[in-house]
């Protein structure tokens, strides 16, 4: 009697702390995508968001293929939006929290001399503002959980201690400012009381739409990049957050 | 009539070696104000910029009693209004520009639980995308000018590694780490034309925008000239933009895209 409510206890820690829960933005396509299938794989609760999911093949077929994957539309523009989708999943922990979606706003538009200002809202907004909102809208799912990890994929492109040349001003200028705003949100009175962890990762230059029609000797696959980050998420501890570290592990100067 | 041609020449020479021009936005009030009175008191031609010139009283007596000062209407944020100044300054040599316009942004919208997107909007054009656009727009003009600067006066707020406490403001912070990218990357670009940028951080400045920095709101930083900063003694913007105008002097290619505080020290990133 004694033995099997040991074994029943043991089954129930073990199953409870197998049963992580991430979720990822922009998991339509590639790194976040990536994230959705592997972190699938590992067995472990998926929320992978999307802004038209409807549109997303290859994520609607990870959903059928994976139970363990759900689909949830999410702009991290719309504010609203993500205020509901908070309200809707109260109650779901989230252990791992990735502020993934992302764009760089084209290159030829951002060519000094040619400027075009019309790309720099969405990109400010959805680099910078999105991932601050959504992890004030999802503070507490992640909080509730048992690794409490936020985190944010960053870029080399956001370091301003090492530039060199001149291009795409506001890719760049919205990857310090999320770094900046990441440091901020990991010394803030409510996120150290409640344990989170923020992390800004670099995922290395990776072969995927993002960066089509750059030269692909010096990049990555997507698999190679998403393991290493994996690989970092899974290291990250209190001690790192707020700190910008690649995915191959070495911290980066600002 | 030997010696009375050599007084020519060298009027006309120091004459020339004077005319230099300065081109500064936000220039109604605080460090901008300042700016064009040091350059004006120093025989530069100023062109001052503002949103709405016609209520500024302080740049409209100052451009009244110096015949250099002159006033031009310009929103860092109207891209329109940017390229019609442009062209309208076509041919005009401009050897120093300084991005000084610049907004805080009510901290209402911008703290934990309120974040308004409109003042992000805002606060990002205002201090990022403008100083972008006008540096592009005006690059001609510093391109074919003496001394060939760009000023954009940042903040120390905008220093990630600087970061201790969480700012009241996290989108003034952001803008300016943002802005101090955007500028680093173009300085990159314009060294090729041989024109050197300078990152600026002014100091704790004893201005409206301070006051806000404080905590006040904007009207109250208006009426509160006297404030007391709890104890911090500020800057005056005589005394900052003084030693700034140093720097700027010694802005080159080695220093270029720098971030400097007022006194030319350097600010971490």
């Amino acid at each position: 009697m004694l033995r099997l409510s040991i074994l029943i206890f043991t089954l129930f820690v073990f199953g409870s702390a197998q049963a992580a829960t991430v979720m990822i933005t922009g998991a339509s396509r590639g790194i976040g995508f990536e994230f959705a299938q592997r972190y699938a794989e590992r067995g472990w609760d998926v929320i992978a968001t999307a802004r038209s999911p409807g549109d997303d093949a290859e994520l609607q077929a990870l959903a059928q293929k994976f139970d363990n994957v759900r689909i949830e539309t999410l702009d991290v523009t719309d504010h609203a939006g993500i205020d509901a989708l908070a309200a809707k999943l109260e109650g779901t922990a989230i252990d791992v929290l990735i502020n993934n979606a992302g764009i760089s706003g084209g290159r030829n538009t951002q060519e000094f001399g040619a400027i075009d200002y019309s790309v720099f809202d969405d990109v400010m907004n959805i680099n910078v503002l999105g991932p601050l909102k959504v992890t004030e809208a999802f503070l507490d799912h992640v909080a509730a959980s048992e690794q409490k990890k936020i985190i944010n994929i960053s870029s080399s492109e956001g370091r301003l201690s090492n530039v060199r040349g001149a291009r795409q001003p506001f890719y760049r200028a919205s990857k310090s400012a999320l770094n900046m705003v990441m440091k901020n949100v990991s010394i803030h009175p409510e996120v150290q009381s409640k344990g989170v962890i923020i992390g800004l990762l670099t995922p290395g230059f990776v072969d995927t739409d993002f960066t089509a029609g750059l030269p692909k000797q010096l990049m990555i696959d997507v698999e190679t990049s998403v393991s290493r980050s994996m690989e970092m998420i899974d290291k990250y501890d209190m001690d790192m957050s707020g700190r910008y570290f690649a995915n191959t592990g070495d911290e980066m100067t600002w | 009539m030997k010696s009375c041609a050599f007084a020519v020449a060298a009027v006309l020479i120091s004459f020339s070696a004077h005319a230099k021009t300065v081109l500064v936005t936000g220039s109604n009030r605080g460090i901008g104000l300042e700016f064009v009175t040091q350059y004006a008191a120093a025989g530069w031609d100023v062109i001052a910029t503002s949103r709405s010139p016609g209520d500024d009283t302080d740049l409209q007596a100052l451009a009244a009693a110096n015949a250099n000062v002159k006033i031009e209407e310009l929103d860092v944020t109207d891209l329109d209004e940017i390229a019609a100044l442009a062209k309208k300054l076509e041919g005009t040599a401009i050897d120093v520009l300084i991005n000084n316009a610049g907004m805080f942004g009510a901290r209402d919208g911008q703290t934990w639980g309120q974040l308004d997107r409109d003042l992000f909007d805002q606060v990002m054009a205002v201090n990022v995308y403008g100083p972008l656009k006008v540096t592009e727009a005006f690059a001609p003009h510093v391109a074919a000018s003496d001394e060939k600067k760009v000023v954009v006066i940042s903040s120390a707020a905008g220093s990630i590694a600087a970061v201790s406490s969480p700012p009241g403001a996290p989108y003034y912070a952001i803008s300016k780490s943002a802005v101090n990218m955007a500028m680093r990357g173009t300085a990159m670009r314009l060294k090729e034309d041989g024109i050197s940028v300078g990152i600026f951080h002014p100091g704790g400045v004893d201005t409206r925008m301070l006051r806000e920095a404080f905590g006040l709101s904007q009207a109250e930083a208006e009426a509160n000239e006297d404030y007391d900063y709890r104890g911090f003694t500020p800057l005056s913007p005589q005394d900052s933009v003084a030693q700034m105008r140093a720097v700027i002097t010694g802005l080159n290619a080695e220093n270029t895209g720098s971030f400097l505080r007022y006194d030319g020290d350097t600010v971490r990133w």
